[in-house]
Parts: C-alpha cells; structure tokens; sequence
C-alpha cells in the first residue's frame, strides 16, 4: 500500500532524514518510535510531500507521490489522511464545518459533506460538540475532531504525527482507544509516530525505531523490544522495565 | 480562481482609489478657489482691477457705475476686499468692447474716479512680453498679431500684452511668441562716461547699414529712440536734485592756515574742539585759506571753532589752521527758533507801536494850533522885546508884576509845545531843530524870569534884559520858522502808512509760519555730515553712470548675426574698443500671475490626487494584499526556511515572489490610480511613478507578516486535507485577514461564512 524509498531530507548542513525504506501494507499498523529530533515528523509529512525529500521516492498504492502533478498531489493527499500532533484546526470553523472543509473544497455539496461529518463526529464521540468552535472544546476533543476530519474520506492510508503528545494521560486514553478501534477495523494502513510505548506494544504490527535520521531496527514489538540490537532499541528495553516494574510495585 | 480574484481586486482597488484620489482633490480645489475667487475674482470673468483710496470708496461707486453704463454698456463690477488702504473693484466689460483702441487707453476711463489709485488689467486669457526695445515694439506687436489665435495685441507702456481667443492655445502662442523673441536678437552697445558718441542715432544708423552690408542678416536696425529720454533721464535729473541739494544741506569748514602749514586738495585733517572731532576733506585751497567738508562726524559734535590737524604716515599730528565751520542745519534751526521767539511777541509789540502811531496821529492833527500857539507866543516876545527896549530905561519905576506874568504863561505855553515835540521829533529833522531852540527859548525864558526878579530889584541892569529880550526874541522867531517849514501833513500821511503796514505785519500768522518752518525742518533728512558726504560719493558713481547706463545703441537684428560677430565692425565705426557690447533676445514672455495662480492651484489638485493615490495604493496594500503575500512569504520559509547560510537566505529572501508580487502590485496599483486620478507631483517626470508604487510594494511585503500574519498550523492543514493555494487562501486566510475589499470579494466564494 504504502513504499518509501530511500527518502532524504536536509536543512542546509543538517541531515534530518538519511535513507529511510519502508513500506506497510493495506491495514497495517507501524509504529515509528526513537528520540525527539531523530526525523521521524520529517519522514511521515514527506509522504504525503507537507515536506519535500530532496531524494528518494513514495509510493501509494502505486503511485510515485513526489512525481505527482499539484492536482494529482491533492487529489492524493485526500487519499491519505493526517492528525497533527497539534490538532491544526480552523478556528473560525465549527468541528463540524472543520470536518467538512476538505469534503466541500473536493466538490461535494455541503448536505452530503454534513450528513458524512456528522457519521466521523459520531465515531470519535464528538457529535454532541460538532457546533463548537475548536477553542470552545477540550484538547482531546480538538484532536478527536482532527482525527474526524482526517477519516472523512475514508483514506486507505493515515499517518499520525504525535497525536497524543499535546495531551494530558486521561485524554490520551481518549485517542488512543480510537485509533486502536481504527486499527483493529484494519480499514486503512496506518503509520504512527509516537512516544506512546504501550500503545505501539499493542496496536503496531511492526515498530521502526528511528536515530539520527536513520531506521536502526525494524521488526515487530516484541523482536525490536525483546532483542534489541541499537542502543536506542536497549534503552526502550530498559524503559519498558522499568514502567513494568513500578506499575507491579505500585499496584 | 485567486489569480481572477486579485485581478479583480485590483481593478476595483483602482477604480476606488481613482475615485478617492479624485474626491479629495476636487474638494481642496474646490475650497482653494472659492477662496481664490473671493479675492481676485474667477478666472476670466473680470476685466480690470480698479483700485481707489479706501475713504473714497463709497463716492466712488456711483461715479464708476457711471463710467460702465457711459463706455461700456452691460458692464459690471464687484467690490473686492480693501487691501493696503486701497479699496478694490473688479470689472467686467462686455466682449465686444475688449479691443485693442479701448485697452491702450484704459486708464483714461477710470481716472474719474474719486481717489482713482490704480487700474490692473487681468482680461484673460492672455500673456505678457516685457523688456522689448521701445524701437522693436511695433514690429515685434506685428508679429504677433499675425499668429493665429491672437485676438489682439495692445501696448502697456513698454509692455506688450498679448489677448488670445482661447486658453487651450495659450501654451502654443507662448512658445511662438517666445521663438519670434528667440530669433531676433538685440545687440546692445554701452558706451562710458566721456566715450560717448555725439549722435548715437546718426551712429547706430551706419553701424545698422554696415553690419547688414558685411553680414548680410535678413535685417540690422537701429531700435534706440533717445538715451537721455524716459526714466533713466528722468532718474539722472533726480540724482542731480538730490546731490545739489544735499551739497548745500553739508556743512562747510573754513579753514585758515596758520603759518608755515601746508594743505592740498583731497588732504584729510583732523578737526578738534572742546567739544569733540571729526575728520574732514580739503575740497579747494586759496592762499592760506582751505575749504573742507567733513567726511567722518558731524559739525554738531565740533561746534564752530575748532582746531585743524594733520597727520603724517607716522600718524604725527600737527597744528595746520584754525576752522570755521559752517553748518546750514543747525542755522535753519536757529532760524526757526527765532521765528518762533517772534511769533510769541510780535502781537504785544505791534499793539504797542499801533497805539503810539495812533498818539502821534492825534497830535499831528493838533499841530496846526499849536503852532499858531508858538507864533503867537513869538508875536508876544517880540512885543514884549519892543516893551522891553522902549522901557528899558523906565523899567527901574516900572510894575514889572503883569510882565512876570506874562512870562509865566508864555514858558508854560513853551513847555507845552516843547514836550509835543519831543513826541514827533522822530519824524523830522526841522522838528528836532525846532524842539533844540525851543529848549533854548525855555532856558531863556527861565533865565528871563531870574532876571525879572531881579530887574525888580535890580533896576539897574535894563539894558542886560533888553539884549537878553532881543536876543529871545531872535531865538523864538527861528523856532517859529524852523516849525512853520514842518510838514506835519505829509508826516501824518506817512503814519497812516506805517500803521496799515504795522497791522498788517501783526495779522500775519507767524505760528503757522513757524510751524511750517518746523515742519520743513523736520522733513528734511536726519543726515550726519559723514553720511551726506558718503551719500554723495554715491550719487556721483550713480550719475557719473557706474550704475545708470548711459548712452547706449540698440540693434535688432536675427539670430544670423551675433555680437562677437559684429564686435570688429563696431570698434571699427566707434573709433576705439573701449565700450561693451551685449547680445540678448528680443524680450521676455512674462509669466501671467493670475494664470500661474490657478495653474499652481491645478499644480496642486494635482498632487493632492498623486498624494491621494499614494495613500490608497498603501491602504489596499495593507488591508488587501498583506495575506497573500504573508502566505507567500510562509511558503517560502517551507521550502527553504531551515539551514542554509545567512547570507545565502538574505540574498535568495530579496528574490522571493513576496517581494515581487508586492512591487507589482505596488506599482500597478500606484501607477493606474495615479494616472486615471491625473496625479502630478512638479519636478518628478510620470516614469518615477512606478517605481515608487513599487517600492511602496516592497515596504508593505516587508512588513507583511506584521501587518495581517497567517497560520501556519491551518495552512498546513488545508494542505494535508488536499486543498490548493487558491482554497486555502479563500477559506482560511483572507476570512482570517485584515478587513478589505478582498475580504468582501472572498465573501462571494466562501463556503463557510
């Protein structure tokens, strides 16, 4: 479903992303996980080209993204849904009207688009709220309604950047329990960057751990976790332990 | 679809700023000339300006109104504010009077008006040509007529005005007027003081004739009419006036050199006093007597007598004379003074002197009895003498008692006529004469009287009293004659006179007199002596011709003969080289203040509406196009906002389309509101215009950020939902900018409102 092909990013003198390869089938969930500034934001906003590669390639179901023309481009970027880690939306606009936005800029008659909105508010919860303004609703709410918004047309592909690091645990309970249902739908292949380690434990098929700009291991949780080969895969290990350890102790 | 929009934007954005720009500059013209018109009346719709004393101004009105409907039938006026003590009138004649016969002589119409201080012509449209040759006058008016679109031209003095049909030719006319000015040149030559020829004419006529005979031009001629005529003679007499008269206002040092010093012409002495000094110039030296004037000080501060110095290069001073001076003010002063003295007693003495004529008057019409008094006071002496002699020798037995009293009356009759005498013995000789022996005769009569006493004792001595009574009796017949040759008829006569001419002295009116005197005085210029010496020092440069030109031959000729040309031929003709000769054209196109008034006026509506047109090119700037280019901008920092070095980023940041699209929008803006709103600023050609609408552009895409910033967050989220630029600016952007037109044009569009 998805290929990324030796994809490089740099800033000038610095290197965010050297040399990444990765594909992930049609409802499959990965999981990117390393330090912050390792380049993992970089490399999922390069496959639907928010950031450009200077090298390498993307393909979505079969498509060269970085080839596509700018109408092609955007015709495949409603094919490839995206949450921000700062839920990114319009403040004038209702959660509702957010949702709609990209349906109704598409061409479709604003009726259709609500009925559609209304369907992807009432799957993240947020029906009751689809009135309000982005500021009138909680951080989770507002990342709910992005993610409502990333879902309305039902993209086979959705990349996740952070979406649960802007917020405080109870709400990223709220999050990640519909992104889990999401994957568990297997509707969409779904690539996730996050710092959440139970999450990637249970929903990811596969985890890449990512360094410097490079994936240093790719496998599934228990075989990146289990038998780390990186120093960073070792010190995931060790986190992991430890939150084990003080979860038994404490409980 | 954003591309459409902006274009339409901007046409609107012109359309507004045209008009805005329009707006404001018809309103400021507006008010600038109803202002304008208040004072000086509307372009074109008066005539004449005719000014009058401002006391005159209501006697006035009537007799202009009469002038109008007497020359100038369905003429008006308008009164104009009072400026400088001198009320105005604006004039307005009918069209068909506007001609060159009624121009020429314009002045004569209104100079019946009460306190008549002036006429301006402001007929327009019109232009005006200055400084022509009095000579080239009617040839360069013929010139001019002969262009198309004059109406008439009409001569001011030495000024010619030109009358046009319509004021769209004016700039045309002008630029011919100042071609034919242009290609006739007037070649000038000046002679100075003491080279002057004795006929400029007969010598400006050859040089004409010779000058076209070498160079063939198509014409030389002689244009000079008479150089000691007009103003310049006019102000050369004046000069003079003014020199003869301060030469005789200067004090006058006389000086007498003491012996064995030596003074010569142009010398400068010192003059010193108790009172002070002052520095004066020998003028003329006779023998051992100098003239000087003072150069430096005043004669006030040296009083008359003072002390002449010089001083030699080692500044020595010696004792050279001794001076006089002179000083004609302060014995106008004294002059005054006395009149005044005698203005305060003149009245008491001519009562005075009118009351003693009277007197006299009285008493020479009693003369007549008085004499017959004295002769018969004579008769009886000699009747007594006779008495005396025949009784001399009786006289011892005699009663001398009716003789004493007969003396006694006849000395009182004596006494009387002698005193009268005394009061007109002024008036004759043989008065005074007579009075002299009627004092003898008193004296003899006292005498007599000592005698009779003593005849009356002394009989004795009769024959000493019959001498003594001849002898009185001789004395009194004199004075008889000496009073009967008095001609008191003639003398009264000539009291009459003297009394009609003493009142008639007293009648003058002396304080008026003073006064006048005074006022003389005080008219006449508070000058030191130095300064009247500097003052004709500079008269004489002035009349000796160093600032007036003095006689000079102008020639007009075309531009095919210049003065280096003809220079050779003129010293030739001249005799020497020693004049200057000056080449000019022909006059000069006068600038019609009225006209350049209104054309500033236009000047400045003009650069109301450029100014006007700035700001809007700046406001739709700013409330329109600061969002698009803010997104621009935000583009730009995705593509190359990290990494790079900073001089790389500055360089590449100066080529951004921000920055291009502000400029041109800038300019686009700038330049069509500017042009359709006829903006101008003076001195700076329309070519700038762009330029400065573009960087006018610049400066607000440098500030964009600032002024209207975007969100990056949802710009990126409009983009990852597969909207293009175009939507994203329509649906997140422009809602989310400064309000503007392209806010309310967006509103068309949007989906979401």
């Amino acid at each position: 479903m998805l290929t990324v092909k030796n994809i490089r990013k740099t800033y000038g003198d610095t290197i965010a992303v050297d040399d990444v390869s990765f594909s992930v089938r049609a409802g499959e969930t990965v999981a990117i996980m390393g330090p912050s500034g390792c380049g993992k934001s970089t490399t999922i906003r390069m496959i639907n080209k928010l950031v450009v590669p200077d090298s390498g390639s993307v393909f979505v179901d079969g498509h060269d993204v970085l080839a596509l023309s700018s109408n092609e481009l955007r015709q495949m970027r409603k094919r490839i849904g995206f949450v921000f880690q700062s839920f990114r939306l319009i403040g004038r606009l209702t959660a509702r009207e957010n949702v709609m936005l990209g349906l109704v800029t598409d061409g479709m008659v604003k009726e259709e688009a609500a009925l559609i909105a209304d369907e992807m508010l009432a799957k993240v919860g947020m029906q009751a709220h689809r009135d309000d303004l982005p500021r009138e609703l909680s951080g989770g709410g507002q990342q709910r309604v992005a993610i409502a918004r990333a879902l309305a047309f039902h993209p086979p592909v959705i990349l996740w950047d952070e979406p649960t690091a802007s917020l405080d645990p109870i709400l990223v309970r709220e999050v990640l329990l519909i992104m889990e249902e999401l994957a568990e739908d297997r509707a969409a292949a779904m690539v996730v960057v996050t710092h959440e380690l139970p999450f990637a434990l249970r929903v990811a098929d596969r985890i890449l751990l990512m360094d410097k700009g490079r994936i240093v291991e790719e496998g599934t949780p228990a075989d990146v976790f289990g038998h780390p080969r990186s120093d960073i895969g070792r010190r995931y290990r060790d986190l992991m332990a430890y939150q084990t350890d003080t979860t038994r102790s404490t409980l | 679809m954003i591309g459409k929009k902006i274009i339409l934007l901007l046409v609107i954005s012109i359309l507004l700023g045209t008009a805005a720009s329009n707006l404001i500059a018809e309103i400021a013209n507006g008010y600038f000339h109803t202002t304008m018109d208040s004072l000086v009346g509307q372009y074109g719709e008066y005539d004449f300006i005719v000014q009058v004393q401002e006391e005159k101004k209501e006697e006035a009105k009537p007799v202009l109104e009469e002038v109008l409907s007497q020359h100038f039938a369905g003429g008006h006026y308008q009164e104009a504010p009072v400026i400088g003590g001198r009320a105005n009138f604006f004039v307005a004649i009918p069209d068909a009077y506007k001609t060159k016969a009624v121009y020429e002589r314009i002045d004569s119409y209104f100079t019946v008006l009460p306190g008549a201080a002036g006429l301006s012509i402001i007929s327009e449209p019109r232009f005006s040509i200055r400084g022509v040759p009095q000579g080239a006058l009617e040839s360069v008016r013929r010139e001019l007529e002969r262009l198309e679109g004059v109406r008439f031209v009409f001569l001011d003095g030495p000024t010619i005005h030109v009358m046009i049909r319509d004021m769209a030719d004016s700039a045309r006319l002008q630029e011919e007027a100042a071609r034919i000015l242009t290609d006739n040149r007037v070649i000038e030559v000046r002679f100075p003081v003491g080279a002057e020829p004795d006929s400029p004419a007969r010598l400006g006529e050859e040089l004409a004739r010779k000058l076209q005979a070498e160079y063939h031009p198509d014409f030389v001629r002689y244009v000079s009419i008479d150089e000691q005529r007009g103003e310049e003679a006019r102000l050369r007499s004046v000069l003079s006036e003014m020199k003869r008269f301060l030469a005789a206002y200067r004090s006058k040092v006389t000086i007498t050199m003491t012996e064995g010093g030596r003074l010569a012409v142009g010398d400068i002495v010192s003059l010193k006093s108790d009172n002070g000094k002052a520095s004066a110039r020998i003028t003329a030296v006779r023998g051992q007597t100098a003239t000087a004037h003072i150069t430096a000080g005043d004669a006030s501060e040296i009083g008359v007598n003072s002390a002449v110095y010089r001083y030699d290069e080692q500044m020595t001073e010696t004792l050279v004379g001794e001076a006089v001076t002179d000083n004609p003010r302060h014995r106008l002063a004294q002059v005054v003074g006395s009149v005044g003295d005698l203005s305060a007693v003149l009245p008491q003495s001519g009562e005075d002197v009118g009351t003693f004529l009277q007197d006299a008057e009285m008493i020479l019409a009693d003369y007549d009895a008085k004499l017959s008094a004295v002769q018969s006071t004579a008769s009886e002496m000699e009747k007594l003498s006779a008495i005396v002699g025949r009784a001399s020798d009786e006289l011892a037995s005699a009663d001398t008692t009716k003789l004493r009293d007969d003396l006694a009356r006849a000395t009182k009759a004596v006494d009387n006529v002698g005193r009268w005498l005394s009061l007109v013995s002024w008036a004759s000789r043989d008065v005074r004469e007579a009075k002299a022996s009627l004092a003898e005769v008193e004296q003899h009569m006292v005498t007599l009287g000592t005698y009779l006493d003593e005849f009356h004792t002394r009989t004795q001595e009769a024959e000493k009293v019959k001498r003594f009574f001849g002898d009185m009796t001789a004395s009194t017949r004199r004075t008889v004659d000496a009073l009967e040759g008095f001609d008191a008829k003639r003398v009264q006569a000539s009291l009459v006179q003297a009394e009609k001419s003493l009142r008639a002295l007293v009648e003058t009116d002396i304080a008026s007199l003073t006064d006048e005197m005074q006022s003389v005085m005080g008219a006449l210029p508070a000058m030191r002596d130095d300064d009247i010496d500097e003052t004709i020092t500079m008269l004489d440069r002035l009349i000796d011709g160093h600032l007036v030109p003095n006689k000079r031959i102008q020639l007009l000729t075309t531009g095919q003969l210049t003065a280096e040309m003809a220079a050779p031929t003129i010293y030739e003709m001249v005799g020497h080289d020693n004049v200057s000769i000056n080449e000019s054209e022909l006059g000069i196109i006068e600038p019609n203040t009225y006209l350049e008034v209104y054309q500033m006026l236009h000047e400045v509506k003009r650069v109301l509406a450029g100014l006007t047109a700035v700001v809007c090119t700046v406001l739709f700037m700013v409330l329109d196009h600061t969002a698009v280019i803010s997104m621009m901008k935000l583009r730009y920092r995705q593509r190359y906002g990290r990494g790079d070095d900073r001089i790389r980023q500055s360089v590449r940041r100066l080529w951004q389309e921000a920055y291009g699209y502000g400029w041109c929008v800038g300019m686009v803006l700038l330049t069509s509101i500017f042009y359709l709103a006829g903006g101008g600023v003076p001195y700076l050609p329309f070519i700038v215009i762009p330029v400065i609408g573009g960087m006018l552009g610049l400066v607000v895409a440098r500030y964009a950020e600032r002024i209207s910033p975007v969100s990056e967050d949802e710009i990126m989220a409009g983009e990852s939902l597969g909207m293009s630029d175009g939507e994203i600016l329509t649906e997140i952007v422009i809602p989310s900018a400064r309000p503007g037109l392209l806010q309310l044009l967006n509103r068309r569009t949007l989906r979401f409102r």
